[in-house]
């Protein structure tokens, strides 16, 4: 085999590390592809119970160090047999299964290591609270900004308090925090998510007032509206250092990570909103603002929080090329099947005019959202990437771009220019007006449909 | 093409230190395998600190610049040293975790010293080699998994 005269670069090294695991892995090997924090591939062969396996091993070094340039690792190919941790690495959890590897007696999985982004390739259901239920949570996520999200959200949760529900808004856009002044003006908690996650930390969370009900009475007596912001109003006698405080909160400490210590935040959020109504109410719906783009946050809200996720969106190619990066990572990484029952694409800010009704928009945005979704519904059925027990896997997607109740078919919410620049502290009893309403008519409709369908029956875990 | 980089030399030797430890132990030559025992975690250890701290190598040891005083260099040296030394770099993204990784294991070798090898090894404990033996093995999977995966478990 002739060496390349052009580097290899990251996406080819993957495409040519994966052919000769493959190769190995058809010679009747468990192999396991590791690839480390800069890109760099190791191939660790199972060689329990066979002889003579160094001199392969040799050869298959050799190749990985031709095909992959400055992509294979210090030692490209290990033998188990060899090594002080094989069983630990043979059986990680984080290996997923390679759908493309040979079907005989030997397998493929692939262990990937990056710096941040991990929980983008770990959907799970969201944990039950120690009680036994939890709230039913929903993430409000937009690939790029500037396209209504935060608003959207807030119309929603009176909505939602409207109907009866004890509703919590927590404000996960940390960097740009807005749905604690948008719902709530200054009338703030002393203190935030940024405060809940940086105390804890130390242990010294208890005390915190992370959480303040709305001044909002909701048409149905019940419906409770409360708020957790990113960022509290603090005391007037210490300066709040917010910055100096967002600065320290995505460390990943001993025996807890990011990920973690953020579900835990969100979770003390609902634990005040209980204590606060004398232990006898928590919240039954919770809606995360997450940040924008492709950021930690996002992940873990996305992946691990949230029972939906409505993805915010206006039709431009940079939205789609976010999109599909996105997806396509999901489907790499075995996760299609998990995360696209969860996911509902939002149209926002349509445009209807005569000379350009809204419905000729929606249909180009879903015709658009349907193949930016294809990665996800094309997965293979039983046998997706990343399925560790195929018998848990939800049944296939059907891929029908008019189908309704599909993750690609856009919610609607129209564009109206009375708001944009808005500034909702000045502007009491926004939410009523007639034009506000008719904008977001069909997005509440479609989203309280969908959520009061998940709350009877009854998402794994939710009250 | 072979890695020749201090910390693959250091990675090299510490397999080298532990296999040969192995084959000594089970022949019950407990001194040089105790000796060899403390020269493979303390070369694992040198490697994690190349590949993963600010870390890098003098002439002849791995050395840092002392955090609270610029005009000092740390030089580290054998694992009953590197105890303290492991320590002081304990800040930052990676050598914060990775100091609490390897702390445990470090304390088994306090009472290791080079100079023993000159003794006549009549002071040596076959339950104290094993416990050595095992927080080797433990340092040297820890130095595993960071080459493999490029980062602390």
């Amino acid at each position: 085999m002739t060496t390349s005269p052009f580097p290899v670069r990251f996406d080819e090294a993957r495409q040519r590390a994966f052919e000769v695991a493959r190769d190995v892995a058809g010679r009747g090997f468990h192999v396991v592809l590791v690839r480390d924090v800069l890109g760099r591939f190791s191939l660790v062969v199972d060689d329990t119970g066979k002889e003579g396996v160094d001199r392969l091993r040799d050869a298959w070094t050799v190749e990985l160090t031709e095909r992959l340039g400055r992509y294979r690792s210090d030692q490209p190919a290990l033998l188990a047999s060899e090594m002080f941790s094989a069983d630990a690495l043979l059986n990680s959890p984080r290996a997923v299964p390679d759908s493309g590897g040979p079907s005989g007696v030997g397998s493929v999985r692939f262990l990937d290591n990056t710096v941040v982004g991990e929980d983008w390739a770990k959907v799970s259901v969201p944990e039950p609270a120690p009680g036994g239920d939890r709230p039913y949570r929903v993430a409000l996520y937009g690939f790029k900004g500037g396209v209504g999200r935060t608003t959207a959200m807030s119309v929603l949760a009176r909505r939602l308090a409207d109907e009866g529900h004890c509703v919590l808004v927590v404000d996960l856009d940390l960097e740009s925090p807005g749905a604690g002044p948008l719902l709530m003006g200054k009338a703030l908690p002393p203190h935030g998510i940024v405060d809940q996650l940086v105390e804890a930390v130390v242990g010294n969370a208890d005390g915190l007032e992370v959480v303040e009900r709305s001044s909002y009475l909701p048409q149905d007596r019940y419906g409770e509206l409360w708020v957790a912001p990113a960022r509290g109003r603090g005391s007037q006698d210490v300066p709040y250092s917010y910055v100096d405080k967002l600065n320290r909160v995505y460390a990943d400490t001993a025996g807890a990570s990011f990920a973690d210590r953020l579900e835990q935040a969100v979770r003390a959020c609902e634990d005040a909103v209980e204590r606060h109504n004398d232990g006898v109410r928590r919240p039954d719906v919770v809606l995360l603002d997450s940040r924008a783009g492709i950021h930690d946050v996002a992940a873990i809200a996305i992946s691990r929080l949230a029972d939906l996720a409505l993805l915010f969106g206006s039709s431009n190619e940079q939205t789609w090329q976010g999109y599909g990066d996105l997806f396509a990572a999901w489907q790499s990484t075995g996760q299609a099947s998990r995360i696209r029952g969860k996911l509902r694409m939002v149209a926002s800010m349509v445009p209807d005019s005569v000379h350009y009704p809204m419905e000729d928009y929606l249909d180009a945005f879903r015709r658009r959202a349907f193949e930016c979704f294809s990665p996800l519904y094309d997965d293979v059925p039983g046998n997706p990437l990343g399925t560790t027990d195929a018998t848990t896997e939800p049944a296939p997607f059907s891929q029908n771009v008019n189908e309704e109740s599909e993750a690609h078919w856009a919610i609607p919410i129209l564009f109206e220019p009375g708001l944009v620049g808005m500034d909702a502290a000045n502007a009491p009893g926004w939410q009523d007006r007639a034009f506000v309403q008719a904008a977001y008519r069909e997005f509440l409709d479609t989203v309280m449909e969908r959520i009061t369908e998940d709350l009877r029956n009854g998402p794994e875990g939710t009250s | 093409m072979p890695d020749t980089s201090q910390e693959a030399h250091f990675q090299s030797a510490a397999q080298r230190h532990f296999r040969d430890a192995d084959f000594l132990r089970k022949d019950s030559r407990l001194p040089t395998a105790d000796h060899l025992y403390g020269f493979a975690a303390e070369c694992a250890v040198k490697s994690l600190l190349l590949r993963l701290t600010e870390v890098t190598m003098s002439s002849s040891k791995p050395h840092a610049p002392h955090p609270d005083d610029p005009d000092r260099i740390i030089e580290f040296g054998h694992i009953n040293e590197l105890i303290k030394d492991v320590a002081v770099l304990a800040r930052g993204r990676t050598a914060g975790p990775l100091h609490s990784a390897l702390d445990g294991d470090l304390r088994v070798f306090k009472k290791w010293h080079v100079k023993y090898r000159y003794f006549d090894g009549g002071y040596v404990k076959p339950e104290v080699v094993g416990e050595r033996r095992d927080a080797a093995h433990r340092i040297l999977s820890l130095h595993e998994y960071v080459v493999l995966n490029g980062r602390l478990p």
